[in-house]
């Protein structure tokens, strides 16, 4: 029950999505690693680590980079929504106390 | 809509050229050949005499320029060879045997070569040509190997299965031609095979080793002649890689020149050839639809509004 409504928040699916980012960037790794490491011969080393060391590494950056920006921009929504929230609840005392003068 | 995207691609790039791999044999030849001779001191009973500090220049080789040697007299090793190649980077190697083809004539040192127990071992590191030397070669590792099996005709030659060594091979280790010293030889066992390095030319020299690697490709691979360069390592001339069925072995192409000091303008050639070997990870292939699915769901994602679930109305 829980785990279903965290899933139905808006942010899961994104946070999510940049996760898998950050983790397909140490996969590539991974797999530039075991394409080095299996031979002696440079001409595919260098491929290897360009496209898994590099292209793993701009992956868990860009990957991570954006979960950090999401949580930054939910953080802020839910700030937002509770001033909002308080706004609203300061405005519903007021209504109530000039009913009560009049 | 992506997702079928997705499956219509990975179905394309991904499921159909696996259908359509095949298996091609690639033909390797050695890039450098060398054989050593042990220190005759060792020999003796009073063991090895310490030659450190000392050249370990042997002699002349009292062989045939360009021919390579595994030997044992008396049940004693007498000459091992090693073998570098240049294998190119392969998907999926399947297999790899290697033949060598024998010279049986007395004049090149061949003596009873169809009693010989030759041991196909990997060895990592480098070689350098040289022919008879008594220095202390690259370490057999012989706890992976194959055994060379003597096959008479039509020509007489070294056949290895070298399917044991695939991990070593892909690992681009070479290879040791020892003798057996577990075989099954007695203390007055002589036995020794000749071969010939791929720069030896002269007429009625034998070809030189072939190793052939069995590999799963599509069609480019051992078909399609596109050059792809395969980098020259060390000093000498880097092996042809030809696909299946160009017998160059029995052609004799002749040797690059050697610089000679005191020749100027002479320079040492080195022939690059290359086969298409695709992606090691077809998957790749996938990337651009990654792409064009990621970018959206991010821009979306970044654009979405976070707010937390319905708020509860006070009461």
């Amino acid at each position: 029950m829980r785990s279903s409504a965290w899933l139905r928040d808006p942010v899961a699916a994104s946070l999510a999505l940049f996760a898998g980012l950050a983790v397909a960037g140490f996969v590539a790794i991974g797999l530039g690693w075991r394409v080095t490491a299996r031979t002696l011969l440079l001409a595919a080393q260098v491929p290897a680590v360009i496209s898994g060391a590099l292209g793993g590494l701009a992956l868990v950056t860009v990957g991570a980079g954006l979960f950090v920006v999401q949580v930054g921009r939910r953080l802020a929504a839910v700030e937002r929504a509770e001033t909002e929230e308080l706004l609203d609840e300061a405005s519903a005392l007021l209504a109530a106390a000039k009913g009560r003068r009049a | 809509m992506v997702a079928a995207l997705m499956v219509v691609g990975g179905t394309t790039f991904c499921v159909l050229p696996q259908a359509r791999a095949s298996t091609a044999t690639m033909a390797l030849s050695p890039s450098v050949e060398a054989w050593y001779e042990p220190d005759p001191t060792c020999s003796t009973p009073l063991g090895c005499v310490s030659t450190e500090g000392l050249p370990t220049v042997a002699g002349p080789s009292p062989y045939p320029a360009g021919t390579m040697h595994v030997a044992t007299r008396a049940g004693q090793e007498a000459a091992r060879s090693y073998l570098s190649f240049i294998v190119p980077p392969l998907a999926d190697l399947r297999g790899a045997v290697l033949e060598v083809p024998l010279s049986e004539d007395p004049a090149d040192g061949s003596v009873a070569p169809s009693s010989s127990q030759v041991l196909v071992c990997p060895f990592e590191g480098t070689i350098v040509p040289v022919e008879g030397s008594r220095a202390t070669p690259p370490t057999a590792l012989c706890a992976t190997n194959a055994r060379a099996v003597y096959v008479p005709g039509p020509r007489p030659h070294l056949h290895a299965d070298l399917g044991s060594l695939r991990e070593q091979l892909e690992r681009g280790a070479g290879l040791a031609l020892v003798p057996d010293p577990a075989g099954p030889s007695a203390a007055t066992d002589a036995w020794h095979v000749v071969f010939s390095s791929h720069g030896r030319t002269n007429a009625g020299s034998t070809p030189a080793a072939v190793l052939r690697l069995l590999v799963a490709s599509d069609e480019n691979v051992g078909q399609s002649p596109t050059p792809a360069a395969v980098p020259h390592i060390g000093t000498t001339t880097a092996p042809p890689l030809r696909p299946e069925g160009m017998s160059a072995p029995e052609v004799n192409t002749p040797a690059a020149p050697i610089a000679q000091p005191g020749t100027p303008g002479t320079t040492t050639t080195a022939r690059t050839r290359a086969a298409s070997v695709g992606y090691a990870y077809p998957v790749v292939w996938l990337l651009p639809l990654a792409f064009v699915t990621l970018v959206p769901a991010t821009a979306r994602a970044l654009t979405r509004d976070l707010a937390p679930g319905p708020r509860r109305t006070p009461a």
